[in-house]
């Protein structure tokens, strides 16, 4: 499974087809279409959209590329990100940034697509490895 | 013969205790969603080609013709960058709370 983040869900849904140009090439060399989302990340999106359009919008992009709720409570508990969260305070996580980084070490074969670099340079797995990536950054 | 510990939700615990109430084995129900679930093909996610992803993104452009820009991207907000973005969300958190932002 490859877990979206807020920051892609936002460049495809963006008006400027020049600002989608990078994200538009990046999934079509993604090999694991079989998305995700959780409702954390939902949530997050939802805060950067303010009309009925864009909610419409919204709701016609997880339904073309079938991007599916991830049902995530029988594999990280809330103690477990903030447990994660107090280990990297000092970066002030999001809470759905840091339940990323737990789900991708609680399922099988799952990448995380984000342009957010912090996954990449900064955050670690609670068995110290690097988050797996969809899309090189 | 091994078992499988699986991590439960109130609402799973919830329906456990309705089935065992009822007298089912609960037991056997898992082991035959598992048998179930495994014997279904999986079939392989395809990938996404150029012209699907262009032709959805252009729905979604005639879904919000019209619309004013929203506004983060008016503010300049980059939602990649993590900082901007939990700034602005505590802006308009702030903003919603009637307190000044800082």
């Amino acid at each position: 499974m490859t877990l979206i983040d807020t920051n892609v869900i936002l460049n495809l849904l963006h008006r400027d087809a020049r600002e989608r140009q990078r994200t538009q090439r990046d999934i079509t060399g993604i090999r694991d279409t079989d998305f995700g989302i959780t409702a954390f990340v939902l949530s997050e999106v939802c805060s950067f959209l303010c009309s009925a359009r864009e909610y419409v919008a919204l709701e016609t992009l997880l339904l073309g590329l079938n991007i599916k709720h991830v049902e995530s409570e029988q594999f990280v508990t809330a103690q477990d990100v903030l447990k994660w969260m107090q280990k990297y305070a000092s970066h002030r996580p999001d809470f759905a940034d840091a339940h990323l980084v737990l789900l991708c070490s609680k399922l099988p074969k799952c990448r995380v697509w984000t342009y957010d670099q912090e996954f990449v340079t900064q955050w670690r797995r609670p068995d110290g490895s690097a988050v797996p990536m969809a899309v090189k950054n | 013969m091994k078992t499988l510990n699986i991590r439960l939700t109130p609402t799973d615990a919830a329906a456990v205790r309705q089935l065992k109430s009822n007298g089912e084995n609960v037991s056997e129900i898992v082991r035959s969603a598992l048998r179930e679930r495994a014997s279904q093909p999986r079939l392989a996610p395809q990938r996404i080609t150029k012209t699907a992803i262009r032709s959805l993104l252009e729905k979604i452009d005639a879904s919000q013709s019209g619309e004013p820009v929203p506004e983060y991207i008016r503010l300049g907000v980059d939602p990649a960058i993590r900082q901007q973005a939990s700034a602005y969300l505590r802006l308009r958190l702030a903003k919603r709370l009637g307190e000044p932002f800082g």
